[in-house]
């Protein structure tokens, strides 16, 4: 465990900007790494949708993609310690989720807000609350998130579609607050009706 | 968020102010103060001790272990479970009998003895001071993460609002506190499972995600040994917990008690169920964070609905607090009431009484801020680590003390000396690993207390009937 903690804190993610375009295919996905690494390799992991197969990966350096049930996978060999890297890959499918590749290492405290990662050309209209991580409109009509650690996947919010689940959960919320309320004052309104001899 | 988080955060405080001068009203002794006037029923009562148990170290530490290590982690809460029913049966309705108001009381009377009174309040000061260092580590982590503020600008806030509450109105404000704040933990937090669910796209992906990323977080990321050496630090700290025992002495009666228990456990099973989840959902959505304990959150702040994050913010703060002024309430009492009202005040008002305990209070909740700032390790560490002394040096002469005639003061006292004794010998010789030998400062601790308890008493003189009398059946 201890081992596991230091592992963790040894490299650091310095910087990432991620730009995602959906084309008439699926999505094409252009990532750049800052990275700082002491070791010998630096290992990414992706989220695997079967519904948003990666059909192509380009690099600046080569890549060997492994696929497993869950993840994609592969390793760059560490040259000097600070390494610049870009990847532009493929996602099929309807764009809703697209795989992230995550750098086996944390993003460095200092560098905060240091991770970009925008959806070109996503047009107006869509829900954001739906989405992860959590996005902003800019005023260029992308929609930009800014989260602290490189998430695994993305999921672009939607225009249309079922009720989502967090718009449900601030319902429920809302309605808890308004029903435990309602029994607080219940219960105060019973204590002062007429008391019949309690102990 | 940040407005959404402004506005539920400032009527919380809102509420929690409210609840504080309203029970300051209905504090007019020391019983008052301690005790609430011994009027805490089952429902409020088991939320009480389920959120004074749930802490930082479960919404922040906890669930970074699960983020970390995955499922294993979980098994540690039938140790924590095992403890509660042991004070079930063998603890809880002894000490509601008894009906007293602090934990040394407890001690000072069974063994007839002012010198073990006055050990295990200073035993009580050490232990709990160093798990309020977690809690106040934990709001920092929680502030950096979320706020951007500095920890020892947190943890200032946290301590001044906590223990204005805990002065104003003692363990009346602080149940009623309590309550609130269970409620609002087991909210946030099974609402937080299905959006996080519907984020990641099911339950599948995530299984298949985490499974490839490394097997042990589905399967055995700690061994058997590891896992019993944690639930046995849990179920023995647990049983004889000095601040879940004080909450004991504030309800109506023994039945009231025991069913107050059945409460938070049920509390805690959906509380545990939920942070296994959300602490394995964070690793899908985060695999790397740079710490741990950041998980909660993160998670909370980047990737929860407004509304449901904010409540879990405050949940985790909330968590924090209930656990910060019960002890406070048992530290405090520890100072006052068995050290100073016994000492140096034996004649002193009732008014007197409680502004010392409020003092005590005020002090004791700064001391840990530096230590807070030094982070010795991540918050879970902290927490088994405290756990381990408060079981090591309270679990026998508790629980064996009150189940068994012939334990003397000089049992006692060998006992808590040499637990808390060789609970440290252990951890600072460096045997805290549990790789190379499979036992831990906690079992060794336990072991030594049990039987230095019974040989010492076996040798020395037995206590006096009218101290036996309040805690045992008259033997025909």
């Amino acid at each position: 465990m201890t081992a596991a903690i230091a592992v963790l804190a040894l490299t650091q993610v310095v910087a990432v900007s991620i730009d995602v375009r959906p084309d008439e295919t699926g999505t094409v996905v252009t990532a750049n790494y800052r990275l700082r690494s002491p070791n010998d390799s630096v290992v990414f992991h992706a989220m695997r949708y079967s519904i948003a197969p990666i059909d192509f990966i380009l690099g600046s350096y080569p890549v060997d993609l492994e696929e497993s049930s869950g993840t994609y996978r592969f390793a760059l060999p560490v040259l000097d310690r600070r390494i610049i890297v870009r990847y532009v890959y493929h996602v099929a499918g309807d764009g809703t989720r697209i795989p992230i590749f995550v750098p086996d290492q944390p993003t460095d405290p200092d560098s905060t807000r240091g991770i970009r990662i925008r959806v070109i050309g996503y047009g107006d209209n869509v829900r954001l609350a739906d989405g992860f991580p959590r996005w902003s409109r800019q005023p260029d009509g992308s929609i930009l998130a800014t989260p602290a650690n490189v998430p695994s996947f993305l999921h672009l919010p939607r225009r249309d579609g079922p009720i989502p689940a967090s718009r449900v959960a601030d319902v429920v919320v809302i309605a808890l607050i308004a029903a435990g309320s309602g029994w607080w004052l219940a219960t105060r309104l019973r204590a002062r009706g007429p008391r019949q001899g309690t102990t | 968020m940040t407005v959404t988080l402004a506005v539920v955060m400032i009527a919380y405080v809102v509420v929690i102010l409210g609840i504080s001068i309203w029970s300051s009203f209905q504090t007019k002794t020391e019983t008052d103060f301690l005790a609430a006037g011994r009027s805490i029923g089952p429902f409020v009562g088991g939320a009480v001790l389920a959120a004074t148990q749930i802490s930082a170290g479960t919404l922040v530490g906890t669930l970074g272990r699960h983020y970390l290590a995955g499922v294993s982690w979980w098994y540690i809460w039938f140790g924590a479970w095992a403890g509660w029913l042991v004070s079930a049966f063998f603890v809880a309705p002894k000490l509601r009998r008894f009906g007293a108001l602090t934990v040394p009381d407890y001690v000072g009377v069974r063994f007839g003895s002012e010198g073990a009174r006055v050990l295990a309040a200073v035993l009580i000061v050490v232990s709990y001071t160093i798990y309020l260092v977690a809690q106040f580590q934990a709001s920092g982590e929680i502030a950096q993460a979320i706020f951007g503020i500095s920890p020892l600008t947190a943890m200032l806030i946290l301590t001044g609002s906590t223990a204005f509450y805990t002065v104003l109105g003692g363990v009346r404000s602080s149940s009623y506190v309590d309550f609130l704040q269970a409620l609002i933990m087991v909210a946030g937090l099974v609402i937080a499972v299905p959006v996080l669910l519907s984020q990641v796209g099911g339950i599948l992906p995530a299984i298949r995600f985490l499974n490839a990323l490394d097997p042990r977080l589905l399967g055995w990321y700690y061994g058997p040994k590891e896992l019993i050496a944690f639930g046995a630090t849990f179920c023995l700290s647990i049983a004889a917990a000095p601040y879940e025992m004080t909450r004991f002495y504030s309800m109506r009666d023994e039945r009231t008690v025991k069913r107050a228990i059945a409460v938070a456990i049920g509390f805690q099973v959906a509380i545990g169920l939920a942070v296994l989840a959300i602490g394995l959902l964070t690793r899908v959505l985060f695999p790397n964070l740079a710490s741990v304990d950041q998980a909660s959150s993160i998670m909370a702040f980047e990737v929860l609905p407004p509304l449901v994050g904010a409540l879990l913010i405050v949940a985790m703060l909330s968590a924090i607090m209930s656990t910060v002024n019960s002890i406070l309430l048992v530290t405090g009492g520890a100072v006052a009431h068995d050290l100073y009202g016994r000492f140096f005040a034996r004649s002193a008002s009732q008014a007197h009484l409680v502004r010392a305990n409020r003092i005590s209070i005020v002090v004791l909740a700064l001391v840990p801020v530096y230590f807070a700032l030094q982070q010795f390790g991540d918050v879970q560490a902290i927490v088994v680590e405290q756990a381990k002394f408060i079981a090591s040096f309270f679990f026998v002469p508790v629980v064996v003390g009150l189940n068994w005639r012939r334990g003397t003061a000089a049992g006692a006292i060998a006992s808590m000396v040499g637990g808390f004794g060789a609970c440290l010998a252990w951890e600072l010789t460096g045997q805290a690993g549990f790789a190379s030998h499979g036992i831990d400062a906690v079992e060794v601790g336990v072991a030594t207390s049990l039987i230095l308890f019974v040989v010492v008493s076996r040798y020395t003189k037995p206590v006096g009937a009218e101290n036996l009398e309040p805690f045992f059946e008259k033997s025909g």
